[in-house]
């Protein structure tokens, strides 16, 4: 049902990136009327988060070039109007690569590839988990998979998997579970030798697999009757709880099956906990709206010469520097001071005049610092070139210092459930406070005036007015922004992996940041993120590393780094990559707009190549005093006790939409409701917010417990600070 | 539009505040009326445990409730040992309610252990999940402590695991003094020391911990934490006394000296037999008529005019002959060494303290100044050889007097005491020992080792700063003192030294008559000079004195 939108405001926002999020809450916090609108069914822009499933579909929208010539709309007289840019232009070079066949390539298991695969699992290499056949046809839930050849040879396993997350705890590994009464018999005999469990199912355990077989088979009709490969929500039971250390085999189809279990950031970043984020989300109380989980371990690349090198831990905290076996003693005590110098520089600067010239490096040689020290304290503690200037090095070491310790043992805190989340709890209050919010609606050009100052924009033939616009870059007329071409532009390179297992394992869950230092092959420092089920990221088993530097072809950028963390062949050990995704993002964050830009439009760039938000915070914030000079950015947000509604109890009207398009990609079940072109206030919006609560606690159920049960004081901790 | 929202101004969110406490202090009164009416009714009922349950919740350091709620709850067990059990129970649930409130609560914590107590069978494993909660969220809350100490006796734990459980704390946060403390106290039981070593633990445990321990000290030498460890570990203590030392002086009559290396009490003596012949109804008697003491001599007879053989026997293994010439009245001989257990450092000891002290040199040249590091560096070098390290203890021990004032005397008195023991050592070696004892001039502050100068004829400690001269009451020998040029006014030491024949005391703090007075038991004394003390200035006290001190011929006032 179509609501007739208001058709004036005080600020419109087109595009729900970082930015412009912020700028909508602060403005609609201070009581300007917001217009928030998105072309996407989902909230981010170019900083989203997405499922399996929404990023397939996310890389399928980005190849379809779409051409923008909607008629033209009558204007006002000495009024004209500038087409709006398609803001997909930002990612360029996407290359998705599945490394797990389809369960209809899977060759069916030989006899000889079976006992290779015990063998292994008796060495504790991968571990057979069965092999039947699926007859799964045009189960096409991948997009035009472009695998080379290389890869498709890589994939040569023998498993498929649909039923590999039937197995019982009570099994034991060797022997291969996989219960096929309803499947048909597969091709080989030899094979069904090898798989047929005993006749008779006589334990529980056996029983429950049957029911499950059962279950899965509906699941696999599901697949089969939508042609979106939409995917119903899995049964929880499915979930393997198995303990034991076998590595699972996976197919695409057993992958996409969790695909909402994967939050994969197109943006992966980092907040410093006493970076800007963290206090405005303290001040603004928005903090109330998000969930972190603190970054437990900093890793970094330690080789020399022709030596292929080692993952190592950085002692960065005290009790790092204390119990860890990586530097000898007396390196600690040299750290140590060298830290606690670095903590209080500011404090002594005399000592420093003699280095205002110098390279941080030579401080740090100067402190008597041994290579392997200088190594962690700039690749990994001020993330900096050895080279630049003392001083920048000091600040930067400061930054790392003083964020230590506030939540957890490192400095950096993770967003739960992805980045993706950020935007929207901006979002959030901008709704609480009466911001307007419409997806899935395309702006199709913006109106000026005869003073080239904005007076609206033109949505699917409506007309919305506004004082101020306030705009992704990316959406903004080429006319004021140069983007050309990734190889032209400044860039960013990007490269998202599913793999099996954590790059350097653990028996803990471990949040890791990896930054890989400019080192033999690898000519850029790439940051990596490591995440998994504690941060809601991915199935359980599974990790997602994300690859960040600043470059113009992401797979060649990242090549280097890629073949040295992941298991390259099949018999190697380390990682396998499940699934990849390449793709380059411009990064127009210092570049300038051309002439001719009205004053009340205001552009907010997309995500740069730093770790943390400090630049979008800050351009936030100046875009929000260009606007208003007179206003508070963004001041604390009332705590519901708070509130009261002038008429508390009102009924909800026809028209309030209580449907989820609030977190559009957690409604998977597309199609079934039209929520586009509909608006809520802030009643609907409470309504979704709970709404959302318990889609995560379904959704997530066994990552919410794992993570309550393992770090639940860091976000306990936050929320304490906020509340207090 | 409906739902508009507005906010609570400060001043409403204010009112609705105190409207609120207003409320719960109607409420909480109320209650609190009511249950001492209850009490004094001798009511003990469900109603009673319900209102000082939700008082004790808001309040849980009312000691009276808690008392009035064990009342109540022994009124109401009954034969149903289910019911009690289900009944305590919710005496855990309850006080962790109170604990959420206030976690240092002596009642809440009272109360836990009350209810463990008085369990039919106590739920133990789940109770140290409860302090393993609680000392995450405050590592030094020292109730949590005791009550884990509490719960681990009962619950027969393993001190292995808790052992583990105290490295995970420090390896959290080194600066955990308490579970280092909790480590000390736990590796002698998991690893006992071998019996007659003065190590705390084996050695090689030793050696273990001490790695740990100088890592974290390299993380942070400012941190006291490990450093009280680390004391701790390289510390020697003897287990078990020992008999340093025998002597046969004269006084009055012959008299034998047993000197031990710690105080013992009479029944410590040995037994002793002359030729042969069992000496019995020995009467010994400490200095001062202590119960404890290093010191203790009785009155032996000897037969005149022939060399007697005398055999001291402690128990079967330790015994000791010294064999006296004719005539002769004095007689000292060392029966141990004097190095803590009376041994050598063994070579792995020795190297282990080497290496400890590499470690300090090092840390002191990267972090000069530092308090713990010269501490330790003192400890370490007094241990490996104090007598050819006196100079760099020395050095160090005055660096930490300028660096610590605060503690200025106590490294003054660590100086006296290594010049104590380093004379000593000293005149251990000497050809001509146990005769003379001189340490002057050595701004001793304090006396220590007096044990070991008992049998000193002549103990001249003049031209120190000493002001107590009490140990000196262990100088059972002494026939001449020579305390010149201190600031001693207190002289009740020296009042049992029936020996003593000529005491110095020039310039010293005496001032008046009285402080002389206890020396009048002293009838060998013969000479005393008190000249340049406070007290020569008040007229008349050469005359009082030769009227309180009849023996002494010679009297030195000017």
């Amino acid at each position: 049902m179509e609501v007739e939108l208001p058709t004036e405001y005080d600020v419109i926002v087109v595009g729900t990136g970082f930015v412009e999020c912020i700028v909508a809450a602060a403005s609609a916090r201070v009581g300007k009327k917001v217009l928030h609108i998105d072309k996407n069914d989902y909230y981010g822009g170019q900083w989203a988060s997405f499922s399996l499933q929404g990023m397939e579909e996310w890389i399928e929208a980005s190849e379809q070039q779409e051409k923008a010539n909607e008629t033209v709309h009558d204007v006002a007289k000495g009024e004209r109007t500038l087409l709006t840019c398609n803001p997909m232009r930002a990612h360029t070079n996407i290359k998705r690569t599945w490394h797990i066949k389809k369960e209809s390539e899977m060759a069916p298991a030989g006899k000889t590839s079976l006992s290779e695969l015990r063998s292994q699992d008796e060495t504790g290499g991968v571990s057979a988990e069965g092999s039947t056949k699926e007859p799964v046809a045009d189960n096409d839930v991948s997009v035009d998979a472009k695998i080379p050849s290389r890869q498709e040879s890589e994939t040569t396993s023998t498993c498929i998997d649909l039923l590999s997350e039937m197995k019982s705890q009570d099994e034991k590994g060797d022997i291969p579970s996989g219960e096929d009464t309803k499947e048909p018999v597969p091709v080989n005999d030899e094979s069904v030798e090898a798989t047929v469990p005993p006749s008779e199912p006589t334990d529980k355990a056996c029983t429950k697999e049957m029911e499950e077989v059962e279950s899965h088979t509906e699941a696999v009709e599901v697949v089969e009757s939508n042609a979106m490969g939409s995917i119903k929500e899995e049964n929880s039971n499915n979930v393997p709880t198995d303990e034991s250390k076998e590595i699972r085999c996976w197919s695409q189809e057993s992958l996409l099956k969790q695909s909402r279990r994967f939050n994969l950031d197109l943006a992966p970043k980092l907040l410093f906990s006493r970076g800007p984020l963290v206090e405005l989300l303290i001040s603004s109380n928005v903090a109330r709206y998000a969930e972190f989980k603190c970054i437990t371990r900093v890793l970094t690349w330690v080789a020399s010469g022709e030596d292929i090198g080692e993952l190592v831990v950085v002692p960065c905290s005290r009790s790092d520097v204390f119990t860890t076996s990586n530097v000898s003693l007396v390196e600690k005590r040299l750290l140590m001071k060298l830290l606690e110098f670095c903590h209080n520089f500011d404090q002594h600067l005399e000592e420093l005049e003699e280095y205002d010239n110098k390279t941080f490096i030579e401080f740090l040689k100067a402190r008597k610092q041994t290579p392997n020290l200088i190594h962690f304290v700039t690749e990994s503690i001020a993330m900096v070139d050895g080279n630049v200037s003392c001083k920048e090095g000091l600040e930067k070491t400061k930054l790392f210092l003083t964020s230590l310790g506030r939540y957890g043992t490192t400095p950096f805190l993770f967003s739960m459930y992805g980045c993706g989340e950020l935007p929207q709890a901006f979002c959030r209050l901008c709704a609480v406070f009466e911001g307007t919010y419409v997806l899935r609606r395309s702006v199709s050009s913006i109106v000026l005036n005869a003073d080239n100052a904005c007076s609206g924009i033109i949505s699917e033939g409506v007309c919305f007015k506004c004082s101020h616009l306030v705009m992704d870059t990316m959406y903004a007329p080429h006319q004021y922004i140069p983007v050309s071409n990734a190889s032209t532009s400044k860039s960013i390179s990007r490269g998202i992996f599913i793999i099996d297992r954590s790059i350097l394992p653990n028996k803990t869950e471990q949040l890791t940041l990896l930054r890989v230092p400019v080192q033999g092959r690898n000519l850029k420092p790439v940051t990596v993120i490591e995440v998994g089920i504690g941060a809601g990221i991915c199935p359980k088993d599974l990790y997602c590393v994300h690859m960040t530097c600043e470059g113009s072809d992401a797979e060649e950028d990242l090549r280097v780094v890629a073949e040295r963390l992941f298991a390259v062949e099949e018999t190697s050990v380390g990682p396998r990559v499940l699934w990849s995704l390449y793709f380059n993002q411009l990064d127009l964050s210092n570049t300038d707009t051309m002439e001719g830009v009205p004053e009340n439009i205001h552009l907010c760039s997309g995500p740069d190549a730093s770790l943390d938000y400090d630049t979008a915070i800050s351009q936030a914030h100046s875009l929000f005093t260009r606007m208003f000079p007179e206003e508070q950015f963004l001041p604390r947000a009332p705590d519901p006790e708070e509130i009261v509604f002038d008429n508390a109890g009102a009924e909800p009207k026809e028209g309030d939409n209580f449907g989820s398009e609030e977190c559009p990609k957690q409604n998977e079940e597309r199609g079934s409701v039209d929520n586009a072109n509909t608006t809520h206030n802030e009643e609907a919006e409470s309504a979704n917010y709970s709404d959302k609560e318990d889609t995560k606690n379904t959704n997530s159920g066994t990552q919410r417990n794992v993570s309550e049960s393992e770090d639940i004081t860091t976000t306990n901790e936050f929320n304490d600070t906020v509340a207090s | 539009m409906h739902g508009r929202l507005k906010i609570k101004t400060t001043a409403e969110q204010a009112a609705e505040k105190e409207k609120e406490r207003e409320e719960k202090r109607k409420v909480y009164l109320g209650g609190l009326n009511k249950v001492f009416s209850k009490r004094s009714s001798e009511t003990y009922d469900e109603e009673g445990l319900k209102i000082t349950a939700q008082l004790l919740t808001a309040n849980p350091d009312a000691a009276t409730l808690w008392n009035f709620r064990r009342e109540i709850l022994l009124n109401m067990k009954g034969e149903d040992e289910e019911a009690w059990t289900k009944l305590l129970m919710g005496e855990l649930t309850m006080v962790e309610h109170c604990l959420m409130k206030n976690p240092k609560s002596y009642g809440a914590w009272h109360h836990r252990c009350w209810t463990m107590k008085t369990f039919p069978t106590p739920p133990w494993a789940a109770e140290l999940d409860l302090c393993n909660k609680y000392l995450k969220l405050d590592e030094r809350n020292f109730h949590c402590w005791d009550y884990r100490r509490f719960i681990t006796a009962g619950s027969e734990k393993r001190p292995e695991d808790e052992l583990k459980i105290s490295k995970e704390l420090i390896e959290r946060n080194m600066s955990n003094y308490s579970a280092w403390h909790y480590r000390s106290k736990l590796l002698p039981l998991v690893c006992p020391p071998l019996p007659n070593t003065p190590h705390p633990v084996p050695v090689d445990v030793l050696i273990k911990e001490l790695k740990t321990v100088v890592e974290a000290v390299f993380t942070d030498p400012s941190d006291q934490s490990p450093w009280f460890f680390l004391r701790w570990l390289i510390n020697r203590e003897e287990k078990s006394p020992r008999l340093l030392k025998i002597g046969l002086i004269e006084n009055e009559k012959n008299n034998f000296v047993c000197t031990y290396s710690q105080k013992v009490c009479q029944g410590y003596a040995p037994t002793i037999t002359v030729n042969d012949e069992e000496q019995m109804n020995l009467l010994w008697f400490s200095p001062n008529g202590e119960t404890y003491s290093n010191v203790w001599a009785t009155k032996l007879v000897l037969p005149a005019n022939e060399s007697t053989k005398i055999e001291i026997l402690r128990n079967s293994s330790d015994r000791k002959t010294i064999i006296i010439p004719a005539g002769a009245t004095h007689l000292v001989e060392w029966v141990t060494g004097l190095e803590v257990g009376g041994e050598e450092l063994s070579d792995l000891t020795r190297s282990t303290l080497e290496e400890v002290k590499e470690n300090c040199v090092t840390l002191d040249e990267l972090d000069p100044d530092n308090k713990w590091v010269l501490l330790t560096l003192v400890d370490i070098l007094w241990a490996l050889d104090a007598r050819n390290y006196l100079e760099k203890i020395k050095q160090y021990l005055a660096q930490l007097q300028s660096l610590d004032p605060l503690r200025s005397s106590y490294y003054s008195d660590m100086k006296s005491k290594l010049a104590m023991e380093t004379t000593i050592a000293h005149e251990r070696g000497a050809a001509e020992s146990g005769v003379v004892f001189k340490l002057s001039e050595s701004n001793l502050t304090r006396i220590t080792s007096s044990h070991l100068l008992a049998c000193y004829t002549m103990v001249d400690l003049s031209s120190n700063r000493l002001t107590s001269i009490k140990p000196l009451s262990n100088l059972l020998a002494c026939k001449e003192l020579i305390l010149n040029n201190n600031n001693i006014y207190d002289l009740s030491a020296l009042s049992g030294l029936s020996a003593l024949e000529k005491l110095h005391l020039a310039n010293n703090w005496l001032c008046c008559q009285d402080q002389l007075k206890c020396l009048q038991g002293l009838t060998a004394l013969v000479y005393l000079d008190i000249s340049s003390n406070p007290v020569c200035e008040v007229a008349g006290t050469e005359a009082a004195l030769s009227e309180i001190l009849p023996s002494v011929q010679t009297l030195k006032v000017t």
